[in-house]
């Protein structure tokens, strides 16, 4: 049942002129980042030093987990609000399915999404090795990969559980987008010296992308990002469930 | 799917049903049962708790107290398997206006665990029963009010439940597209379909067009639940006596219990119920030297009978309230 729900969000997204703009447009802005990572390794192929995937990690990966950030919001503000704001939530209330389902059938649908666009970054590494024969180390491409989809799969999941909270999108986007820009800027109050900056930077998502983008797999980063996506799962099940008692 | 219930389990029971908001009952101990046949027909004014009665039977409002169970399967122990047998088309379509009614219907029919051999026939089934086939492959967003209501109502249909629940399902309708509406839910309920269907209204005539039972809710509270053939005879008689006739008189003979006069004439009460109160009135109305030009069974309304009980329903609450008031400023 999980995968019904979550096909037809993952169909949902692009049904709406504004699935494809935003898809495109982080397209175009991985792109043109891309460009400006090859420009600046072409210009000083030292500087990383750790060769073109290093780069490409540090100076491509590294700002489009940026983009997703801000980007996520917007795929995820109608996953709940938008239903509850058209009446359709009513077909999800009377299904024989549970909340906890429809939450994680609406989170996995998002998932599925996120790995789209992670593709299409790494579709321009693909594309630059096959026309330049460029040699460049795919694990630990795949590594930073696999960080960007976690990190997108734990941005989801709070725009999941704000997108319960508002029958408006727009105030569940504003609202997760505050709260994914807080945890972020925790890691910068850690890295900026504040007290209790250990404490910061293991709260803060973007602290645990960095041994991603080294190319590395730390299971306590995957860890963190697997438990992150679950709280913010848990939370949502639970206020679904508890709409019922207030009777929206 | 799910096993069929054995035949003497009701469709839906409903037992001691209660819903309280901040301080306010919405419902009050609601009690009825469905049987396979039976199309119910919740009628009350807006506010009488119509909604909230169906929201809970459809598990989108947690009851505060009481049971439901749909075909033998208790919503609170067991909800995924008693909304199995569940078919709900609220007040508001809960359509996707962005998908085509036949990607709508395959995504009702995946969502109430239609196998997925079997849901090109069911969508098919639906399409047919709704009169669909035409707009099949018509974006929802794209189909008049009527129709959308139909593609809503082939969405509450396309997993063949036992039990159909419909919300003020004519609300915005036209008078041609209600007649068909109503048509619809005559043919999908019908005695031998082995369906029930619960229906809210507050539009008398919709209720006596297409139930076969009445419930009266009031305030949260159920006020009266019949037979529809139950409301159409009153009891009261409705006699014609031309002349100067004075109400007294008439209240004094002893066939009769209670005499009223309105713009259409007399109505009397007659003290022995059926066609023996009605001859002794006669009787005793000649021998008291009344002229009786005419006297007949009143040929009662629903919207009369309804209008009885709520009224009769206030007036008991004003004098509950009265006497608590007297006892509290007696203390």
């Amino acid at each position: 049942m999980i995968l019904v729900v979550a096909r037809h969000e993952l169909l949902g997204q692009w049904r709406s002129p504004a699935g494809w703009v935003a898809a495109g447009g982080l397209a175009l802005l991985y792109a043109w980042l891309f460009l400006l990572a090859v420009e600046g390794y072409l210009q000083n192929p030292q500087a990383s030093g750790g060769g073109l995937t290093a780069h490409l990690l540090a100076e491509y990966l590294a700002p489009a987990s940026g983009l997703l950030l801000l980007v996520t919001p917007l795929f995820s503000m109608r996953l709940v609000a938008g239903e509850l704001a058209s009446g359709s939530f009513r077909l999800l209330q009377s299904a024989p399915l549970s909340m906890a389902a429809v939450a994680g059938g609406k989170l996995l649908g998002l998932l599925a999404l996120q790995a789209l666009l992670v593709l299409i970054a790494l579709s321009l590494p693909a594309l630059l090795a096959v026309i330049s024969d460029t040699p460049l180390d795919w694990g630990a491409l795949a590594a930073g990969g696999l960080g960007l989809l976690l990190f997108g799969g734990a941005c989801g999941a709070c725009g999941l559980y704000f997108s319960c909270l508002s029958r408006q999108p727009a105030v569940a986007a504003l609202g997760s987008l505050g709260t994914l820009l807080l945890l972020w800027l925790l890691d910068g109050a850690a890295n900026a010296g504040a007290g209790g900056g250990e404490l910061l930077r293991l709260l803060s998502p973007p602290a645990h992308l960095r041994s991603f983008l080294r190319g590395l797999l730390d299971s306590a980063d995957i860890a963190y990002f697997l438990l992150f996506i679950g709280f913010f799962w848990a939370l949502a099940a639970r206020r679904l469930d508890n709409l019922r008692l207030l009777g929206e | 799917m799910s096993s069929q219930p054995e035949p003497q389990t009701p469709l839906l029971r409903v037992r001691q049903l209660h819903k309280r908001y901040a301080g306010h009952s919405a419902l009050q101990g609601l009690d009825f049962e469905l049987r396979g046949g039976e199309v119910l027909g919740l009628l009350g004014a807006n506010g009488a708790g119509k909604t909230t009665a169906l929201q809970m039977i459809c598990g989108a409002l947690a009851p505060s107290g009481g049971e439901i169970a749909i075909c033998g399967q208790d919503l609170r122990n067991a909800p995924l398997a008693a909304k199995r047998q569940l078919g709900y088309l609220p007040d508001q379509p809960p359509l996707y206006p962005e998908l085509t009614v036949d990607e709508y219907l395959r995504h009702c029919a995946r969502l109430h665990r239609v196998a997925r051999g079997d849901s090109a026939a069911a969508v098919a089934a639906a399409l047919e029963d709704c009169n669909l086939g035409a707009v099949r492959r018509r974006l929802i967003g794209n189909l008049s009010k009527g129709y959308r209501q139909r593609v809503g109502l082939a969405g509450a249909l396309v997993h063949r439940p036992r039990l159909l629940v419909f919300d003020e399902p004519t609300t915005g309708l036209d008078p041609l597209q209600i007649g068909e509406l109503r048509a619809l839910i005559a043919d999908i309920c019908g005695g031998d379909s082995g369906r029930a269907a619960i229906l809210s209204s507050h539009l008398m005539q919709e209720v006596a067009a297409t139930c076969t039972r009445v419930l009266v809710l009031h305030r949260g509270r159920s006020l009266c639940d019949a037979p529809l053939a139950d409301f159409a005879a009153s009891g009261w008689l409705r006699a014609r006596l031309p002349g100067a006739v004075d109400a007294a008189q008439l209240a004094a003979l002893p066939a009769i219990r209670e005499v009223r006069r309105d713009a259409g004439g007399w109505r009397l009460l007659p003290a022995a119920p059926g066609d023996a109160g009605a001859a002794a009135v006669a009787r005793e109305i000649v021998t008291a030297g009344i002229p009786l030009a005419a006297l007949g069974a009143e040929e009662n309304t629903l919207e009369a009978r309804f209008t009885e009980l709520v009224r009769g329903a206030e007036a008991q609450l004003a004098a509950t309230e009265a006497t608590g008031g007297d006892r509290g400023a007696a203390a």
